[in-house]
């Protein structure tokens, strides 16, 4: 008959004791678990051939190998064991179960809480484990399990702090930032680096918290960047909500009653279960997001205000230069032409001499939106002042601006202001274009092109339009 | 003078507790040659290697050589975690065509293969002798048939190796149950590669799947598999077989095969004649599913140069002649290994099985995919051991796991183009 003198002898519960100790230090890595592995197998090193610690993640019910010695050192451990493996001797009646791999028996012991388990403790030997002395076993992996305790819930502290920090940070991040992105970045960001997440995805939506507008995602060493395509979305919840077929949650991100995104936190790739204790720092960080997402719109709203003419809601020249400047950069990169597209009223000043400034704010305001219904996506138009626009018109062709010209000088013209005893003030408009690169290499040049186009509309007797031309210096038409 | 440390990860097989020994044994001459780099090994096992490597790359210390199943050549290059090999690495060619595509993604070679392996039919030799021939079980029917005998008058108290059970099969979700049945539906007409190409894809619930699943159900109860037997970890089921003599055949890696072969004074051994047979032919004829490890540099190494040095000493035959002798292992390019052992009748049925396989197909998240349709397999398995037919319940959960699929695809947004 086997025998294990060691396992015999000793006193097993004080040496579990002695390794729960040596687990209830600071180091709550796997080194803990190592130093407990030594010192069992201090205790059985005649018995005993190699211990393993496995620590239970009670949320993916996962059985994670902490540590492994055998006679020629130790090691972190990488085994795991889905909890479904073990037997039911182990995980539900709390006693040991052996079996043979090979020339070695390894015997798995519970580490009981209550009525269930903490982890388990593996030992392997030449030997088979006497059944008289399973009692004295279960006895070390009683007391070893108050170590494992010990650890995990040192573990899950450690991981709360980590967490109310990176929520505390990001807070204190924030304060400095400005714009909409750089804020948005950071919340992914966060997600991913400090909430070990494989991707985390803002969609931002509409004013109406119908309709995503943009969507931002981070990825695990990899960076963030802006979806080019709007994915479909499942309806959104209220409330944090789980993914039904991956480890993902999707955090709503409101400002009272209103909708201003949503947060979609995922492990698509790793797919490890999320931990329970990330959900409500991650509220905490969409409710920072919905802070910073309002006042950012807030600020836009007011940024917009100022940069718009307070009349005709059209841009003012300022901004309007700054997206000149930027187009035509876009422009040279893209290698094709952009168009300035200016427009005069004609006999302006006729028409507030005969009926008044109202009247005459009556017919700018037409005139804008006739402008405005006209723009295409990424054309933006400004009133230069008093009674001139002009119209930033990116990939345009000569043929094209004209024919825009025309459109714009019969639409102008066929929408009069009536007045309120039914009389018609009929509008009319000259047009000059100019185009770059072809007829200007920089936005000065362009601009003043586009003005000598306007001004020889004029000399050719107004309700027309120009195009600057090279040869012929200009072409007429209307 | 501080030593340059390279972070090597493998995840062997069978080699167990033993690895490390055998890995210091296998680059004895590359530290001779390198005497300035320490050479710092992890053994993973396969069930925890993919989250422990993406931990690894999530907190910015992957590995800087790390042995990778096939499958997840896509999407950890999709990540952004594996460095290109450098041009001009010349490497021996490989066994069969498919493997040299595994490690090419977008037209780029991100990995040297290592190790390949096919599935098949390992079958007691001693069961089959005077029994049939093994023409005579090479279709589906006759496989059948042959298996219902076995069931019938297998012992079902107790283990017994003159009267074993049918065929060990693991039910269990795991991708090692994918990778072994994968090839039954495949015969069965299974267009995997093909369905996976699609926006929303059918896969399990695809009519092609069908008739590789009905004949699963069927293998399942005339092999009168049980709770018990369907739920074995892979390494119990095959010491169960090579051991105890517990099933006439075994659906697997022939590994053990071919280290008593190379090594017959193995400290584990088959103690019954063993034989590797292909899949039986199905409705669409023959065929299997081809996989491997393959050996890769991670993007973050510093020390991107002398890992590939590394790697190319690991797929060299100083190397691979002490490898494969303890895990059985089939090195993945010709010459060495396979010049000196290739005329062996049992290696050339493995080769030649090889050269026929099919891997899955290169897509940026099978990785997750396939553990989704390994549990879904599992899932539908289960239902069928519980006496269900597959119209009950099989197809149902089919249909329930292809959805979870779609859903999954849908969420792949950073897929598309996704520029830093």
């Amino acid at each position: 008959m086997a025998t294990m003198v060691q396992v015999e002898s000793q006193d097993l519960s004080a040496l579990g004791n002695r390794a729960a100790i040596a687990m209830c230090g600071t180091d709550t890595s796997y080194r803990a678990f190592l130093a407990a592995c030594k010192t069992i197998l201090e205790g059985l090193h005649d018995d005993v051939e190699q211990v393993r610690i496995y620590l239970l993640d009670p949320v993916d019910r996962m059985l994670r190998e902490e540590a492994v010695v055998d006679h020629f050192g130790g090691q972190e451990g990488s085994d795991l064991i889905p909890l479904y493996q073990l037997s039911e001797e182990v995980t539900t009646k709390l006693v040991g179960s052996q079996h043979h791999m090979g020339d070695q028996w390894e015997i798995l012991v519970p580490l009981p809480v209550e009525t269930q388990i903490a982890g388990v403790l593996a030992l392997v030997s030449f030997q088979k484990f006497p059944p008289h002395l399973e009692e004295r076993i279960l006895r070390l992996g009683r007391s070893l399990a108050l170590g494992a305790l010990y650890v995990r819930r040192s573990r899950e502290a450690e991981r709360s702090m980590q967490l109310l920090k990176a929520v505390t940070d990001t807070s204190a991040k924030l304060q400095g930032l400005e714009g909409r992105n750089i804020l948005l970045e950071n919340f992914v960001t966060t997600a991913v680096e400090a909430f070990g997440f494989d991707r985390a995805t803002i969609f931002v939506l509409d004013d109406d918290g119908a309709k995503v507008k943009s969507a931002l995602c981070a990825r695990a060493g990899f960076g963030v960047f802006q979806l080019p395509e709007i994915p479909e979305l499942p309806p959104l919840a209220d409330q944090p909500a789980p993914h039904p077929h991956l480890p993902g949650l999707w955090i709503p991100i409101r400002m009272g009653s209103r909708r201003l995104g949503v947060m979609f936190v995922d492990n698509i790739y790793s797919l490890e279960a999320p931990s329970r204790d990330v959900l409500q720092p991650l509220v905490d960080l969409a409710s920072q997001a919905a802070l910073a997402l309002e006042n950012a719109r807030l600020i836009e709203r007011l940024r917009e205000t100022a940069l718009r003419d307070d009349l005709t809601g059209l841009y003012r020249s300022g901004y309007f230069l700054e997206r000149v400047r930027e187009e035509l950069a876009n422009s040279r990169r893209r290698k094709d032409s952009t168009g300035l597209v200016m427009v005069d009223l004609d006999h302006f000043k006729l028409i507030n001499d005969t009926y008044g400034h109202p009247v005459g704010d009556e017919v700018l305001i037409r005139v804008a939106d006739r402008i405005r219904q006209n723009l295409r996506v990424g054309d933006t138009a400004c009133r230069k002042g008093g009674d001139e626009f002009i119209v930033l018109v990116p990939n345009l062709t000569a043929d094209q601006g004209g024919k825009m010209a025309q459109r714009l000088i019969e639409e102008i013209r066929a929408s009069p202001v009536e007045l309120p005893d039914g009389r018609l003030v009929e509008i009319g408009v000259s047009v000059g274009v100019a185009l770059f690169p072809t007829h200007a290499g920089n936005w000065q040049d362009l601009w003043s092109r586009a003005d000598e186009a306007l001004y020889q509309a004029k000399q050719a007797g107004r309700g027309c339009w120009s195009l600057w031309n090279t040869q012929s210096r200009l072409s007429l038409g209307g | 003078m501080a030593k340059d440390t390279l972070k090597v990860w493998i995840m062997p097989t069978q080699v167990g507790s033993r690895t490390g020994k055998l890995f210091t044994r296998a680059v004895a001459t590359f530290r001779k040659a390198h005497p300035s780099i320490s050479l710092e090994l992890r053994v993973l096992p396969w069930s925890n290697a993919w989250a422990e490597l993406m931990r690894a790359y999530k907190r910015g210390d992957p590995p800087d050589l790390v042995q990778i199943g096939s499958t997840w050549m896509g999407t950890l290059t999709h990540l952004g975690h594996l460095a290109p090999v450098p041009d001009g690495m010349e490497t021996r060619a490989a066994v069969a065509p498919w493997i040299d595509e595994c490690v090419q993604v977008n037209g780029k070679r991100m990995a040297l293969p290592w190790v390949v392996e096919c599935s098949g039919l390992i079958a007691r030799s001693d069961i089959l002798d005077g029994a049939v021939s093994e023409s005579g079980i090479a279709t589906w029917d006759g496989f059948l048939s042959f298996c219902r005998d076995l069931g019938e008058n297998a012992n079902k108290q107790e283990i017994d190796p003159r009267r074993p059970l049918p065929v060990g099969i693991t039910c269990r979700p795991e991708p090692v149950t994918l990778h072994n049945l994968a090839p039954w539906l495949l015969t069965g007409g299974w267009k995997l590669g093909e369905l996976l190409a699609e926006e929303n894809p059918r896969l399990l619930s695809h009519p092609s799947a069908r008739a590789g699943l009905e004949y699963l159900g069927e293998l399942l109860r005339v092999n009168r598999t049980d709770e018990d037997s369907g739920a074995i970890q892979p390494y119990r089921l095959a010491m169960d077989f090579y051991q105890e003599g517990r099933f006439a055949f075994l659906i697997g890696n022939p590994w053990m095969i071919v280290r008593n072969l190379i090594d017959p004074t193995a400290s584990v051994e088959s103690r019954w004649p063993v034989t590797y047979l292909p899949i039986p032919a199905g409705p669409a004829g023959s065929a299997t599913r081809g996989g491997g490890s393959v050996l890769a540099v991670s993007t973050r190494s510093s020390h991107q140069e002398l890992a590939w040095k590394l790697a190319r000493h690991m797929c060299g035959s100083t190397f691979m002649d002490v490898w494969c002798q303890s895990s059985g292992d089939v090195p993945a390019h010709i010459g060495g290994f396979w010049s000196r052992y290739g005329d062996h009748p049992e290696l050339q049925k493995i080769r030649h099985a090889l050269e026929a396989a099919r891997n899955y197909p290169p897509h940026p998240m099978w990785a997750t995919l396939e553990r989704v349709l390994a549990r879904g397999l599992s899932d539908i398995l289960w239902s069928l051991l519980a006496g269900d037919s597959l119209d009950e319940n099989g197809m149902a959960i089919a249909a329930t796991v292809d959805e979870e699929i779609q859903s999954i695809l849908q969420t792949g947004w950073d897929r598309i183009k996704a520029k830093p």
